[in-house]
């Protein structure tokens, strides 16, 4: 028996058993709809605003700012079908995750993508250029999930003025500090299992007096923002799981010489690494790269079967492994696309882990050089 | 030791993959996606293999067995060395073999390599075929259900592969493995099994090969004529039609008339009696080979379709061609199809088949010089 070394917290973070047991406590508990007028709906409605006092607190904002919705796409679907109509101008950054797209398509908006360089860095004058009078909305998240690139919101957000900028803040809660009140933008998107709440539920914060349409009108909960009962243990989870932030963020400089002292081995074992992103500018715990021309889904399949849970560069659903379009987008072709692996370290993440990651990628990558017969790394 | 099994979601790669699992090896399910799911798939209405439901029937068995289960993701590579060629092959006037193109150029190169970048041993797959080791090396036997063998598809495997290939279900019949499936209680023992060709579902190979090629590129209608040229009627499409097809000419005749011919060049069909159908030989091309190849007159029991009992004849090699001439005729040669040679269960090789060498006749001879 091997043990199982959890590597792909950006994918999910492992759960915060605190948050856990608050919504199991809910569960076992207690019940309630929030809207009734009696002591149980009372109740319920307690727990929810507690939860959403944490959440605000977590991230620098007043209460009645944030709405809970069931994840962070629900959240980047509102903000974006709430603020335009088909035909707007809408400025996307090259490096958003596919909710976004598909939000937009839906929104049958005119979408101009702002690219990026071969570093996925992305400037503010890359938008001021795109810019038009009839712009509707900015898009420009504050951490990559693949390639752990941070964002200036702040200057984006400066430099495109009146336009109003959404911003997916899914990868950066927990990992960086977070404070939407001096991020520029007027609405930002939040996930609950990133930091270790239960998957499914998330919220979008939109700043005080911006108004956006509802998704989902239904019985006009969340003060006629969000409709449909609240998933009050998910709330109540994401409540607890906010209120640790701090903690998390605490351990980031720990996770960032467990990652930086990866990258360094990884660069000494194999000739032919290569990293995806910018060093300089990216999450503590994010480390994106390629070896060779190794497929990565090939490489992540050895590795979980030696007990190492990584990602590929790909999104992978009902079993297509498409080229990662943020590997695309940084300019490599689609061969090369599918050779990304994706390592992103937690909380959680120990040494020993580390180092057993790099014994088994060794080994996962003679094997596989074996077979295609490869020059063989020095 | 580590094994692959390749899961179609079906219920003879999940037996393979039990059995497997009954002895103790490591077992790692891989299902290859081989093309994107169909509106109707995706709404839950059942495909002919290798839909988002299969996908999941296959997720469903690894579960079931506690082994780990990967899909891999070979649409393009399906694309170039499968459905493509079988659209161009329609194109030509052929009735292509896909199945073997499949087990060719997907299954036994690209997935074997990946299953052995795994650490895997050898790939097990769910076919009815069987590998020994014989006195002169590794051979590839036919099934021991004769309505089941699949060994026909599997005569370009290279004889290097053998060794690092497995079939469990060789020696079992159909129901020996239904049996098995419902034993181990696997979710999908009384799943039907898939008849089609995985990517033509339902049958419609022409609506498929237009899908393929675009409707710029699908052939035009024509003429369907006899042996003389004289035209008796009209075809929507060469692809429509195979060597040895009866129905769908729209020809009123006092004879059953049957399609002798198809061809690309003048974009016709040609239609006769059953009897000029009948070969005493074929052409073939791009052979290979399982055992040291033939030298001279080689007497073998020869396949010229999957559905085909076997007649026994000789081959003779001529470098990657071959001259076959059968004991008997053999009804409707089609150009296209693969040629497998058995020495009783084994299979010696096989190779694509050119034309057929037909019965001498008059009326045969004259088409043929009209033709040069």
């Amino acid at each position: 028996m091997f043990s199982l070394a959890y590597l792909d917290h950006n994918a999910s973070a492992m759960p915060d058993h605190r948050a856990a047991k608050a919504a199991a406590e809910w569960l076992l508990g207690a019940h309630g709809n929030p809207s009734s007028i009696h002591g149980a709906g009372r109740q319920a409605r307690r727990r929810v605003e507690a939860a959403r006092r944490q959440l605000a607190g977590a991230i620098g904002a007043a209460p009645a700012e944030l709405f809970f919705t069931s994840g962070a796409t629900e959240a980047i679907y509102t903000a974006i079908q709430g603020t335009t109509s088909p035909g707007d101008h809408v400025l996307v950054s090259a490096l958003e995750h596919p909710a976004v797209w598909a939000a937009c398509k839906g929104a049958e908006v005119d979408l101009e993508v702002v690219p990026c360089d071969a570093a996925g860095r992305i400037s503010p004058g890359a938008f001021a250029e795109r810019l038009r009078p009839t712009t509707k909305l900015a898009v420009m998240m504050l951490a990559q999930n693949e390639i752990g690139n941070i964002y200036p919101v702040r200057d984006v957000a400066e430099t495109i003025g009146q336009v109003p900028l959404l911003c997916d803040a899914v990868q950066a809660l927990g990992k960086m500090p977070l404070d939407v009140s001096q991020l520029g933008a007027k609405m930002v998107a939040l996930s609950g299992h990133k930091v270790g709440a239960p998957a499914g539920v998330g919220a979008l914060w939109c700043e005080a007096g911006f108004s956006v349409g509802p998704l989902i009108e239904g019985g006009g909960q969340e003060r006629g923002r969000r409709g449909g009962t609240e998933n009050i243990s998910g709330i109540v989870g994401l409540g607890v799981a906010a209120q640790n932030v701090p903690e998390r963020l605490q351990r980031a400089a720990e996770i960032c010489k467990l990652r930086d002292a990866l990258r360094v081995r990884l660069k000494s074992r194999f000739e032919d690494f290569i990293e995806h992103g910018d060093p300089s500018n990216r999450l503590s715990n994010t480390l994106s790269f390629r070896i060779g021309r190794l497929e990565g889904g090939l490489l992540a399949q050895s590795l979980d079967l030696s007990g190492f849970q990584v990602a590929t560069g790909s999104a992978c659903s009902s079993g297509g492994t498409e080229p990662s379009p943020v590997l695309l987008a940084l300019g490599l072709d689609k061969s090369t696309a599918k050779c990304g692996l994706r390592v992103s370290l937690g909380p959680e993440t120990k040494q020993k882990d580390v180092d057993g990651l790099v014994k088994a990628l060794s080994e996962a990558v003679d094997r596989a050089n074996g077979v295609y017969g490869l020059e063989e790394n020095a | 030791m580590r094994v692959v099994v390749a899961m179609s979601g079906g219920v003879d790669s999940s037996v393979a993959a039990a059995l497997l699992v009954e002895e103790g090896h490591e077992v790692i399910g891989l299902t290859m996606k081989l093309r994107d799911a169909t509106d109707g798939e995706r709404a839950g209405r059942g495909g002919s293999c290798c839909s988002p439901d299969d996908l999941m029937d296959a997720r469903h068995v690894c579960d079931a067995l506690g082994i780990p289960h990967y899909i891999i993701d070979y649409r393009e590579l399906f694309r170039t060395m499968v459905m493509e060629p079988f659209a161009q092959s329609y194109l030509k006037g052929e009735t292509p073999n896909p199945c073997v193109q499949c087990n060719d150029h997907v299954k036994f190169v690209p997935l074997l390599e990946h299953a052995r970048a795994l650490g895997a041993e050898c790939l097990v797959t769910g076919h009815y075929a069987r590998i020994e080791k014989q006195d002169d090396g590794w051979a590839l036997l036919a099934g021991a259900d004769d309505r089941k063998d699949q060994s026909y598809f599997l005569f370009g495997l290279e004889k290097e592969s053998l060794p690092f290939v497995r079939f469990p279900l060789g020696d079992l019949s159909k129901d020996e493995v239904r049996d098995i499936a419902k034993k181990h209680a696997l979710p999908n023992w009384d799943k039907s099994d898939s008849e089609d060709i995985c990517f033509v579902p339902g049958g419609d190979y022409s609506k498929v090969v237009e899908g393929i090629v675009g409707s710029e590129n699908t052939p035009a209608d024509g003429s369907i004529v006899d042996a003389s040229g004289h035209v008796l009627g009209t075809h929507q499409g060469i692809h429509k039609f195979t060597v040895g097809q009866r129905r769908g000419l729209g020809i009123a005749s006092s004879e059953r008339l049957y399609v002798v011919g198809v061809n690309s060049d003048s974009n016709t069909v040609e239609v006769g009696r059953r009897a000029s159908l009948d070969a005493v030989g074929l052409h073939a091309r791009d052979c290979r080979w399982l055992v040291d190849e033939p030298a001279g007159v080689r007497r073998c029991t020869i396949r010229i379709r999957y559905r085909h009992g076997g007649v026994d004849g000789n081959v003779i090699v001529d470098g990657s061609r071959a001259l076959v001439t059968f004991d008997e005729p053999q009804f409707a040669v089609a150009p296209g199809q693969a040629v497998v040679f058995y020495d009783d269960d084994r299979v010696l090789g096989g190779g694509w088949i050119e034309r057929a060498v037909s019965l001498p006749s008059t009326g045969e001879h004259a088409r043929e010089d009209a033709r040069e």
